[in-house]
């Protein structure tokens, strides 16, 4: 099969990813007899914008970042996109994500992988899931059959513990997609099975990162996006799902920490602040990625990581008073003076030191100076004003 | 020449200073210089050059309280964190520093949709069969402190069963919580207004807060933490004796312990572990979580043997003994355990119509449990009758306790 990126590594130590994003369904919602056979399997779902837009948009980042303990081998990205977004640039090498090549192309990934310990192998879907005994997660051509929908889709939680046998000693794997039982399949066992077959005799990898955008029975969303919506088609930025957003952020430093003089990104940091950051993607986000992770390794290095920055007073009569001022990062080098006069609300500055000043017109309170410190992925401060 | 960094930290529970809080001396590059585990009101000096240093500490719950601080060369300099700020009451403090609590918006216990709110205690006897306490005041008539946001509970069981707290209420959803066979247990039941998850959050900890916020770092996956708090507990090569032969280190602990060598893929850890702490925790009443422990040992050690084409009859005998035995695991990271164990055998050879009929009740519980709670979360009328399905009103099957009577 072609590949979205091949840096020709062969055997050595590498990152493998393989990258899906299903949006185009060609049999939701169908049409007459069958549709109604697919819905009285899985309810009425419908064709999806973000997904191919969030694949490509991970697959991009993860060809350009750097840093990483090994260098970039494969990128293999399957995606369909939703017909109506016809303007959506599809990159060249790029095959469609129905059930038998997700199928093909995992094997294919298995094999890479499995050809060094040392290898990083990186999983990444985004569509449609649903949950029921396992978490179902549907290609493009699910409901082909429409007597048996199921076997255009595959389940995620055997195909993640089966593929600990794979040598590669890290595995992360990413799925931004829902987890409700939707009501059709409470009286229905999906026939879906895994990608590929499970050795018990093989233990969990050394270091494993598993995020889930959704928690068990909830969803995972993204930004709506129309063929009326501004950006939609040619400008393939908006309508990147907010999980892959917050994953993006995560591996980009909002989940960094120092250590050795150097900001890094460890499997740990991650699934600990990923929540965290989904909410600085989207505050008013009700949504909840579940994690796994068994170690501390580091993923990458990164330059000095932006941080979601707060700042307010208390009492919050003194917000509408106060203009707030904060200067750093100190040290060293330059003071960067930012100013605002209302309550900072979510900007991001460089992780550091600042120093923080709140000055009134008036004489109703009195200035305040104090220091922050600023880590990622967020900071808050209340400046207590007299 | 440098000074004294004095950390203060500020918490007035009566068991904040057995609450670890993990404090990073950072310096001004923001590189951790010092780090050390902390109980929530210890004072501690570290030595420091002059110049800008950030003092951070850390909690469990995820929570973080962080301040910079200026150092004059020869002055010493005291920084303080107020962590109580993080607690509504003194008598939450131990919830809100080292459990995984839901942080949005509050209720009262005075709102109508609470009214009725209720409680009981059911005890899993042998084999495990569950019955509810006909003593319910013997209990939880032990209250620490009852307020509109938040009640806790004291429970003395002397460690005699595992025990589960059922909640419910005319507009609240029957649920029921795991309860750790040691000997006291604290409890908190809490209105909250989370429109995806359940009314009444409830939380429970043994006194143990390091094997609390242990489970709490495995639920979040922090595993830096969870690494450097269980080192504490677990026995050094050539040293003979350590915390794990303290009457500190009660079963929520030891289970928590076997859990992260599990999670960390440290068989030969888990195997040593269980060899120090059989004789304490091996006996007894149904103890579920332990015997998970031990049935991921024996899967190891089948997964090296010569014999590990019969793996899946050992284990069938293994896990029949915990079904028929040992009951529900009082943790969720045993019942996750539990699942990957029968999972593992999902299409082996096994006695599959025994196999297949546990994996549906695990599975029932998994798809009626809170995936977020430490301990075994899941709604349903009866402890061995889990369902997504909610159940309201009073039971009328045996005693309650209102958790906020309208008196108050």
């Amino acid at each position: 099969m072609p590949l979205f990126h091949d840096s020709q590594r062969g055997t050595q130590s590498s990152i493998h990813a393989l990258v899906i994003g299903v949006g185009g369904y060609a049999h939701l919602p169908g049409n007459g007899a069958l549709r109604t056979k697919i819905h009285a399997h899985i309810g009425r779902l419908q064709p999806l914008v973000c997904p191919p837009r969030s694949a490509l948009e991970f697959a991009e980042w993860l060809t350009n970042s750097t840093e990483w303990p090994q260098e970039l081998g494969t990128i293999d990205l399957l995606i369909s996109p939703e017909p109506s977004d016809s303007g959506f640039p599809l990159p060249i090498n790029v095959l469609p994500a129905t059930i038998s090549n997700i199928r093909q192309a995992f094997s294919d990934w298995l094999d890479r992988c499995d050809k060094n310990k040392d290898n990083v192998a990186i999983f990444y879907f985004c569509g449609h899931g649903v949950e029921k005994a396992d978490h179902y997660l549907l290609a493009e051509d699910f409901g082909a059959n429409p007597n048996d929908p199921w076997l255009g889709s595959f389940a995620f939680d055997q195909t993640r513990e089966a593929f600990h046998k794979c040598q590669a000693q890290t595995q992360c794997f990413f799925v931004d997609a829902c987890r409700e039982i939707t009501s059709a399949m409470l009286t229905i066992e999906p026939n879906s099975s895994a990608l590929t077959s499970r050795d018990w005799t093989a233990k969990d990898c050394l270091n494993d990162l598993t995020l889930r955008a959704a928690a068990r029975k909830e969803a995972a969303f993204g930004p709506k996006l129309t063929s009326k919506s501004p950006g939609f088609g040619l400008n393939k930025t908006p309508g990147v799902a907010y999980f892959t957003q917050a994953l993006i952020r995560s591996l980009d430093g909002a989940a960094a920490v120092k250590q050795g003089g150097r900001w890094q990104v460890t499997t740990s940091q991650v699934a600990a602040s990923i929540n965290d950051v989904l909410k600085m993607v989207k505050p008013s986000l009700s949504q909840r990625c579940t994690v796994a992770a068994n170690s501390n390794a580091r993923l990458r290095f990164v330059l000095t990581p932006k941080v979601r920055i707060r700042v307010s007073c208390n009492p919050e009569a003194a917000d509408q008073h106060a203009s707030l001022s904060c200067s750093g990062p100190l040290p060293p080098g330059q003071p960067v003076q930012y100013t605002k006069t209302s309550p900072w609300k979510d900007e991001d500055v460089e992780a550091g030191t600042y120093q923080a000043q709140a000055v009134f017109a008036g004489n109703q309170y009195t200035h305040v100076l104090e220091n922050l410190m600023v880590t990622p992925p967020t900071h808050s401060t209340l400046l207590e004003c007299k | 020449m440098g000074a004294i960094l004095t950390v203060q930290l500020d918490s007035y529970g009566n068991e904040s200073n057995r609450v670890p809080v993990m404090v990073d001396i950072l310096d001004s590059g923001l590189e951790p210089r010092h780090s050390t585990w902390l109980g929530a009101k210890a004072r501690r000096t570290f030595p420091v050059d002059a110049g800008m240093w950030g003092v951070r500490a850390k909690l469990a719950s995820g929570a973080v309280v962080e301040k910079a601080v200026e150092v004059e060369d020869g002055r010493d300099v005291e920084c303080r964190l107020q962590l109580h700020e993080l607690s509504p009451h003194e008598t939450n403090e131990w919830a809100y520093f080292t459990q995984p609590i839901s942080r949005i918006d509050k209720r009262s216990f005075s709102e109508a949709a609470y009214r009725g709110a209720w409680i009981r205690l059911w005890s899993c006897g042998l084999p495990p069969f569950w019955k509810i306490e006909p003593e319910q005041g013997h209990y939880l008539h032990h209250i620490v402190s009852r307020d509109s946001d938040g009640v806790v509970y004291q429970l003395k069981t002397y460690g005699s069963a595992q025990y589960a707290v059922q909640v419910g209420g005319p507009r609240i959803p029957w649920k029921f919580i795991g309860v750790p066979p040691d000997s006291e247990v604290t409890i908190l039941v809490r209105p909250l207004s989370d429109r995806r998850g359940h009314p009444l959050e409830v939380l429970v900890t043994s006194n143990n807060l390091d094997g609390a916020s242990l489970l709490t770092f495995l639920r979040r996956s922090d595993v830096r933490q969870a690494q450097s708090l269980s080192a504490a507990w677990l026995p050094v090569e050539g040293i003979r004796s350590g915390r794990w032969e303290s009457a500190e280190l009660d079963y929520s602990t030891a289970i928590a312990v076997g859990y992260f060598l599990i999670r960390t893929n440290d068989f030969s850890g888990l195997d040593r572990w269980l060899g120090r702490i059989d004789g304490r925790f091996g006996l007894g009443p149904p103890r579920s979580d332990y015997a998970i422990l031990q049935l991921w040992r024996e899967i190891d050690r089948l997964r090296q043997s010569e014999r590990a084409g019969e793996a899946p009859h050992a284990l069938y005998s293994w896990i029949s003994h915990i079904y028929y035995w040992e009951g529900l695991p009082v943790f969720s990271d045993g019942l996750r355990l539990l699942l990957k164990a029968l999972s593992l055998f999902r299409n082996t050879r096994t006695n599959s119509v025994f196999h297949n009929a546990y994996l549906n009740i695990v599975n029932a519980y998994i798809g009626a449990s809170d995936p977020f709670a430490v301990a075994t979360t899941f709604t349903g009328s009866q402890p061995d009758n889990p369902s997504a399905q909610p159940i309201y009103g009073i039971p009328e099957d045996g005693p309650i306790e209102f958790v906020y009577p309208e008196s108050n």
